[in-house]
């Protein structure tokens, strides 16, 4: 069938659910919902069987859902309606939530029922329960939907409040007050659902030291202890711990309220910079934790006790796990140093296969684009930036003594996707949407990826995959070769796998000849190409990206960066995503030609 | 040409003989920019200033290294470092040593890829005035040479269609955070690239008030190119039926040789002909 999908962004649902439909054969174009009439547009050159809404803000022009199969991907159960869905389920302590697709109908999210789907909701962030449970049942449900209208005889289900299992209803939006903490009354479980509930976005609006924040990334602590609540008792890398009633709570992000917006060319003329943007709590608060005392964490922590850690490891009959659990999968300067220095911690201790955790939504992002815009010299601090994530993946590259696997569950981009390469094995949850390609940035990249890439895939796909940037899933990563296996999309399942996968590898009687073959093959591509020539021949290409001085810099990585980081939306979709744009051209070129009698 | 300084990088483990290096070269000028002196004790230190600072990392035009540091032959690693590790060939490095018994002139001539070998006995105020004048012309020079031809076959590969030709112009069209204060404009057939409208209406202005000025011809079929008091240039090759008519408008806080704007012509030249004779699939 031919799919037209409309979202307000191409975030990680929508990209799943292109990469779902693709592999079923399906021809998919994408529009992205930034004025009524892109929508009429994409539809009437595509003029698609289906239109699939997998995240859409926007209300639909009715001239498209009148006459069109029109599908919302609504993240709740049946009967739920309004656009603050998972903000209730997790400030009502829902057990079980879903996600429903409906019919386009004037009423939001009134329409007719195609199929739903429900989940076990755990305490997280919203944006981890998105990108886990939600997305996993969105897509199941939208597949069995895009089944049914292919079958030509389903009927939908008509929204019927008096049905038993129709248990949802009609919510506003959250506002604010609903969500604000009262410091003095709130417990650390409150607390913490409040912050979920919002992360990643709005934010729980709160005043630190006379100033609006909002607040994200909610960690409870166990040690730490307050007298007064709500106020900043510690800091550990970039987040801060503030007293509860009953504990402490750390968090991990903030942003400043009420900042003028800047147009893009006007920011780095100015010298007085404000962040307007998400960042690590000390970032923001600056002076205000001058005397706020830093509390240390191991670098290899192995504690099982509540607290922030970005970086832990465990260990079992002689497999180490070495996680990391960056927010949003982005890595600063500082955090790839501290988890270069975690890794080579990890690959002193006794054991045979060194497996790569990542984190529990992303495994890598790359390059830490906020913290970046945020420098005094953001080029500087590119290249900070871009060298520390070198050191970290070389120090993979060059592991001798132990086999090593990228274990993938969160999905990667970037320089994160280039990370992963880095390792013996690659091993991905079935349902990992990678991105492995740097140009939506305006970047060449770095991370080996001219080393690993071509030597995973081969040369052509290398190229087709850096120039083109388009998600890939793991059925088609594993076809060419970027990845070994595909494990259970069940969070313990995988997990089970790993473990077992990882233990039988180190138990198996071939591991020395395994890994003096690895070292063979890291010894003989040394001889052919040095690894310090591949970085350096990247780091040269990056140098134009950063600070070009003959015949100029880019201005497209400044700019795309700036845009990433602000959330400015794109003025029109981009061509890769468009195929209907393609037609559009390819008409017209048609049409240019001299006729042929 | 977007230089605003000309980044210089002294490596040696006496504080004494950094400090008077330093202050020797405190009023150089090349071409009319002031050099902007970075200094480090030590091989180890300088391999981080390099990862540190992005102009050290990537735009360093001189780096005069001491030999013996923490180690018998450090300076020298730290040649190998730049010219291996960073790929970069680019910089003009000088070995200036105070022991040259531990490293002779000519095997470490031999041996490593550097463009000069001085004792620090030599090493008058005289002396490194003209090195750093030579080298940094050099390195200009060989830093356009190298950018142009790399423009160049970016632009032969994207030939055959706008839309490709687009993207690689992208690195030097428009207004980047380092070149805020040197702003570019790209002018194809009258249409401004990569800018939005208010910069896009400033660039045709002056273009229009440059244009107006006689110039100074750089081929016989007529392009020519201008500079005017506040450091604009325009770079202009004339339109014909095979060749668009582009203009190459930016600001430089200094004056090149004539060799550099010949190079850029160059380039501006085969930009012309490639645009008309690739698909207009903007």
């Amino acid at each position: 069938m031919r799919i037209l999908l409309i979202s307000s962004s191409y975030n990680g649902l929508c990209q799943r659910a292109h990469v779902e439909l693709e592999a079923l054969g399906h021809d998919i174009s994408i529009t992205l919902a930034l004025s009524p009439d892109d929508v009429r547009k994409g539809v009437t050159l595509f003029q698609p069987d289906v239109i699939i809404c997998p995240f859409l803000k926007e209300k639909i022009p009715e001239d498209v859902w009148s006459k069109n199969h029109c599908f919302i991907i609504h993240p709740g159960i049946k009967g739920d309606r309004g656009p603050s869905s998972l903000d209730w389920a997790i400030m009502n302590e829902e057990q079980e939530w879903g996600v429903t697709v409906l019919q386009a109908v004037e009423d939001m999210d009134a329409g007719d029922i195609w199929a739903s789907e429900t989940f076990t909701m755990r305490p997280a962030s919203k944006a981890g329960i998105y990108r886990r449970e939600l997305t996993q049942a969105a897509i199941k449900a939208m597949l069995l939907a895009v089944k049914r209208v292919e079958s030509g005889s389903y009927r939908p289900e008509p929204l019927d409040y008096s049905k038993p299992d129709v248990r949802g209803e009609l919510r506003p939006l959250m506002k604010q007050h609903e969500r604000r903490i009262d410091w003095e009354h709130d417990h650390v479980a409150t607390i913490l659902k409040k912050i979920n509930a919002a992360d990643s976005a709005p934010g729980v609006l709160d005043v630190i030291d006379g100033q609006e924040y909002y607040l994200y990334g909610a960690h409870e602590e166990s040690m730490l202890q307050g007298w007064q609540p709500g106020a900043i008792i510690a800091q550990r890398h970039g987040a801060i711990c503030r007293a509860a009633i009953d504990g402490a709570v750390w968090i991990s992000h903030l942003k400043r309220k009420n900042i003028v917006k800047i147009p893009f060319y006007k920011r780095f003329l100015s010298h007085d910079k404000h962040f307007d943007f998400k960042l690590p709590a000390a970032k923001v608060l600056g002076s205000v934790l001058i005397d706020t005392p830093e509390s240390p964490i191991d670098p290899l922590f192995t504690g099982t006790e509540a607290t922030f850690k970005e970086i832990w490891y465990d260990e079992k009959n002689q497999v180490g796990y070495l996680h990391f659990n960056f927010h949003n999968g982005a890595m600063s300067t500082s955090q790839c140093r501290r988890l270069a220095e975690s890794y080579r911690q990890a690959l002193a201790r006794q054991t045979k296969v060194l497996v790569l955790m990542g984190g529990s939504d992303f495994w890598s992002n790359g390059i830490h684009l906020n913290a970046i815009e945020a420098a005094e010299n953001p080029a500087n601090e590119s290249w900070r930036n871009i060298n520390a994530i070198d050191d970290f993946v070389y120090e993979i590259l060059t592991t001798e003594n132990k086999l090593t696997i990228s274990a993938v569950w969160g999905g990667c981009g970037a320089g994160g996707a280039m990370a992963i390469l880095a390792a013996d094995k690659v091993w991905a949850r079935e349902g990992v949407i990678f991105n492995p390609h740097y140009k939506t940035m305006g970047l060449y990249g770095s991370e080996y990826w001219t080393y690993s890439l071509p030597k995973r895939v081969g040369p052509v796909k290398a190229l087709e995959l850096t120039e083109t940037p388009l998600p890939i899933g793991t059925k088609k990563a594993k076809a060419i070769g970027f990845i070994d296996e595909i494990l259970s999309d069940h969070y313990d399942e995988f997990l089970l796998q790993i473990r077992q996968k990882a233990e039988a590898l180190a138990a198996d009687p071939q591991y020395p000849r395994l890994l003096e073959e690895k070292l063979k093959i890291r010894q003989k591509d040394e001889r052919v190409k040095p690894l310090a020539a591949y970085r350096a021949a990247e780091l040269q290409k990056m140098k134009i990206n950063f600070s070009g001085k003959f015949y100029g810099g880019e201005v497209n990585y400044h700019e795309a960066r700036y845009n990433f980081v602000h959330k400015v939306r794109p003025k029109e979709t981009a061509a890769y995503l468009a195929k209907h744009m393609r037609l559009d051209a390819a008409k017209l070129s048609e049409l240019r030609q001299p006729l042929a009698y | 040409m977007f230089f605003k300084h000309w980044p210089v990088l002294l490596v040696d483990d006496e504080p004494d003989v950094l400090a008077i290096s330093k202050l020797a070269m405190k009023n150089f000028e090349v071409y009319g920019l002031p050099l902007k002196i970075y200094t480090a004790c030590s091989k180890q230190e300088a391999i981080w200033l390099i990862n540190d600072d992005v102009e050290v990392g990537c735009s360093l035009a001189v780096a005069m290294l001491d030999v013996v540091m923490e180690t018998e032959r450090a300076g020298l690693e730290l040649c190998d470092f730049i010219r291996n590790n960073l790929g970069n060939k680019l910089t003009q490095i000088y070995i200036r040593t105070g022991q040259p018994g531990i490293a002779p002139e000519r095997e470490v001539i031999d041996r490593y890829d550097i463009n000069g070998y001085f004792t620090k006995v030599e090493a008058t105020e005289d002396k490194l005035y003209s090195l750093i004048k030579s080298s940094i012309r050099q390195y200009l020079a060989y830093g356009m040479a190298l950018a142009t031809i790399e423009l160049s076959n970016n632009l032969v590969e994207a030939a055959g269609s706008q839309r490709k030709l687009l993207y690689t112009l992208s690195p030097i069209g428009g207004l980047s955070p380092e070149q805020a204060e040197t702003p570019r404009w790209l002018i194809v057939d009258g249409q401004v690239l990569f800018a939005d409208e208010i910069d896009a209406d400033r660039g045709m202005l002056l273009m229009e008030r440059l244009g107006a000025e006689e110039g100074v011809p750089l081929n016989p079929a007529g392009d020519r190119y201008i500079r005017d008091d506040q450091g604009y240039w325009l770079i202009e090759v004339r339109g014909s039926p095979s060749q668009a008519k582009v203009a190459f408008l930016f600001k430089s806080r200094f004056s090149p040789p004539e060799l550099i704007v010949s190079l850029m012509h160059g380039f501006v030249r085969q930009l012309a002909m490639i645009w008309r004779q690739s698909r207009a699939d903007l």
